[in-house]
């Protein structure tokens, strides 16, 4: 966790701000306000967005106001954080990867291939598996989503289809 | 009294019969498989059943899809204990307190808790329904559109109440939430909004696709790298509570089961907002607020048994007066419709022996989901022992097609990525994930209810605030606000101290 300075201590309030002022300035821009006694598809995102923005206000305000008179922190412990939790890129794009992979293929060349291209490549995190093992972990995937979806629950998508063939 | 038990007469007559059994035990055990399964939530398989029930009398299509929206919810929390991944949107606090409990070698423990208080939550649940059905039914009729509102801001400002982040983070995410539903057609003016222009958002943005996004992929990725859990622990002897424990949850059952039963009952709220709500009463009740997100036995029950008794209360506006309470109940509704069953109060003078074999139906369900969860419980328990380089493939499989099957549509699968690197974020930045999905949620009710106090008032802001009820529950959010403030206030002077 880093040093919390100026930048960091603001930056949630003034998001939450940036948010509800693009959320006011859509639903003004683009959308019907009606009047108060009908109002139109645009009045309940306004009000939203005004709640956003005062929420904004408000909290960048208090922050503003107590580092001042020198009540907050230094920086904004978490006493209780897991650092068992860990973002990696790595896995990150694996996964990103395969659910993307799936999304490609289960339209073009069905729901087996996507299946095992997909559990082949997540089996591939961290090298943990044999290559063995993920190719019989990628092809029991496939079959058992293949009878349990496409069989059992007959969700309609093809099992095998031919390369980009409807 | 007589009407109570003749009308227990004709329901059992339809859920003891053969048909009704082996529908119900159907359903409960479909519930439970995808409950378990992460990821696959009720509303993907109810829709996945969906067609099947076309082919099925209705009273039996209707006990049939129940079973596996409540069955549902006894596997939902298997995951959200074990893994830290909600089966379902109403296990999400369940992971407060059950996944603590597995860390600390508990698992077993905090199942065999889950499911006392999932069974006598929906227990008196069902009581509640049989006797006070009518009650209930007419008080909420007599709520109007401000008391709507208002309730529903309520359920917001509490989750924000219960939530350990700052109270500007959590109204952040909750409002945030609402844009996210309101994304789509706007079915009182056929605007588009926030879809700017693309056609796949003109139906809005599914909200098991945003649930599967932030729990599902976000944990998927945060916990690949960690550590084997110390699963070896868990034996059979070490899944027996201790006489404390039993202790400690008589009381947070009994009212979780209140919140649930009035909540369940509530249309627009239901079984999701009262395990929030429940959470947020143990921990405003406890005495050592600090145990709280640490396993605490309270935490973890209360809304165990809030989100039961509110699946089977919330039964009562769906058939008593066609409002439903959630996406599910919407599913239930549009079942009954497709058979030219026309819901609303007349349902139960038309059809007593569909509404009355659903309601006893629930008593058979619950005690097959007893029996699947007791003996089975261990069961459970081992799948943590499988290790992630296969468990985690698996669940990827799951969150795919999951995604994939409700709209048959690979744009979900993206937008699943993309919430699945917001949940990462937002975690990271300390946004808390729950008020966001409450108030996708509510979203769509709180705009219907304030559209309507307003032409229904003839555009008078004091409509909203007319009823005593009304300005009791404003009272209350502004009463929380300001315990919300100062808690916030005292932890920094602890912080600041240390």
């Amino acid at each position: 966790m880093e040093e919390a300075g100026f930048g960091s201590r603001y930056w949630p309030s003034v998001l939450i701000l940036g948010v509800g002022l693009a959320v006011v300035t859509y639903a003004y821009m683009t959308l019907r306000m009606g009047s108060i006694s009908r109002p139109g598809p645009g009045a309940f995102p306004l009000v939203l967005g005004l709640f956003i923005t005062a929420t904004g206000v408000v909290s960048t305000l208090t922050i503003a106001w107590k580092s001042r008179a020198g009540e907050l922190p230094a920086r904004v412990v978490q006493p209780d954080e897991e650092e068992q939790e860990r973002f990696d890129l790595k896995v990150a794009l694996f996964v990103i990867l395969a659910l993307g992979v799936f999304a490609l293929f289960v339209e073009n060349f069905g729901l087996a291939p996507a299946i095992f291209a997909q559990i082949f490549i997540t089996a591939s995190i961290g090298n943990k598996l044999s290559w063995t093992a993920r190719l019989l972990l990628a092809a029991g995937a496939a079959a058992a989503a293949t009878l349990m979806f496409a069989v059992l629950l007959s969700v309609p998508v093809p099992i095998i289809n031919w390369p980009f063939g409807r | 009294m007589n009407d109570i038990l003749s009308n227990v007469v004709l329901g059992l007559s339809v859920a003891l019969s053969w048909q009704g059994l082996l529908y119900c035990a159907f359903g409960v055990v479909m519930g439970m498989i995808v409950g378990v399964l992460p990821g696959l939530g009720a509303l993907a398989a109810i829709s996945i059943l969906f067609p099947v029930t076309y082919h099925i009398e209705p009273g039996f299509a209707l006990i049939m899809i129940a079973g596996i929206y409540y069955g549902t919810s006894y596997g939902g929390k298997i995951t959200a204990i074990l893994m830290n991944v909600p089966g379902e949107t109403d296990a999400a606090v369940i992971c407060l307190d059950g996944y603590p409990m597995a860390r600390q070698g508990r698992a077993g423990v905090a199942l065999l808790l889950t499911t006392l208080a999932a069974f006598g939550g929906a227990a008196i649940g069902i009581v509640i329904t049989i006797i006070f059905s009518p009650a209930i039914s007419k008080v909420a009729l007599a709520f109007g559109s401000p008391e709507y509102f208002a309730l529903m801001t309520l359920g917001l400002f509490a989750t924000t109440a219960m939530s350990d982040s700052a109270a500007s983070k959590s109204l952040g995410m909750a409002a945030f939430g609402i844009v996210l539903g309101l994304v789509g057609v706007d079915v009182d003016s056929g605007a588009d909004r926030f879809t700017f222009g693309l056609l796949t958002l003109k139906d809005g943005i599914s909200l098991v696709v945003v649930a599967m996004g932030v729990f599902g992929v976000a944990e998927l990725i945060m916990s690949y790298n960690s550590k084997m859990l110390p699963v070896n622990s868990v034996t059979m002897r070490s899944m027996l509570p201790a006489r404390d424990d039993l202790r400690r949850i008589v009381s947070p059952i009994l009212r979780g089961t209140g919140v649930g039963a009035f909540f369940g009952a509530l249309p627009g709220t239901g079984a999701t907002v009262s395990t929030f709500i429940a959470y947020g009463l143990e921990r405003g009740v406890a005495k050592d607020k600090s145990r709280f997100g640490k396993g605490a036995v309270e935490g973890l029950t209360a809304p165990e048994a809030a989100a039961n008794s509110a699946s089977i209360t919330s039964f009562i506006p769906t058939l008593m007066l066609g409002v439903p309470g959630s996406a599910s109940m919407a599913l239930i509704l549009s079942l009954l419709i497709v058979h030219g069953i026309a819901p609303g109060p007349r349902l139960i003078l038309d059809h007593p022996q569909v509404v009355w074999g659903l309601i006893m139906s629930f008593w058979v369900g619950n005690l097959i989901l007893v029996i699947l969860n007791i003996p089975l419980i261990g069961v459970w328990v081992r799948l943590l022992r499988i290790p992630t380089s296969y468990m985690y493939p698996m669940i990827m499989m799951f969150i795919s097609i999951g995604t994939y099957s409700i709209r048959l549509n690979v744009v979900d699968v993206g937008l699943v990525v993309l919430s699945g690197l917001f949940g990462i974020w937002a975690r990271r930045a300390g946004f808390p994930l729950g008020p966001l999905l409450l108030g996708y949620v509510l979203g769509p009710l709180l705009e219907e209810h304030f559209r309507r106090t307003l032409v229904l008032s003839g555009g008078d802001p004091a409509a909203f605030i007319s009823s005593k009820l009304a300005m009791v529950v404003y009272a209350i959010i502004l009463l929380l606000s300001v315990w919300k403030i100062r808690a916030r206030m005292r932890n920094r002077k602890l912080v600041a101290l240390s």
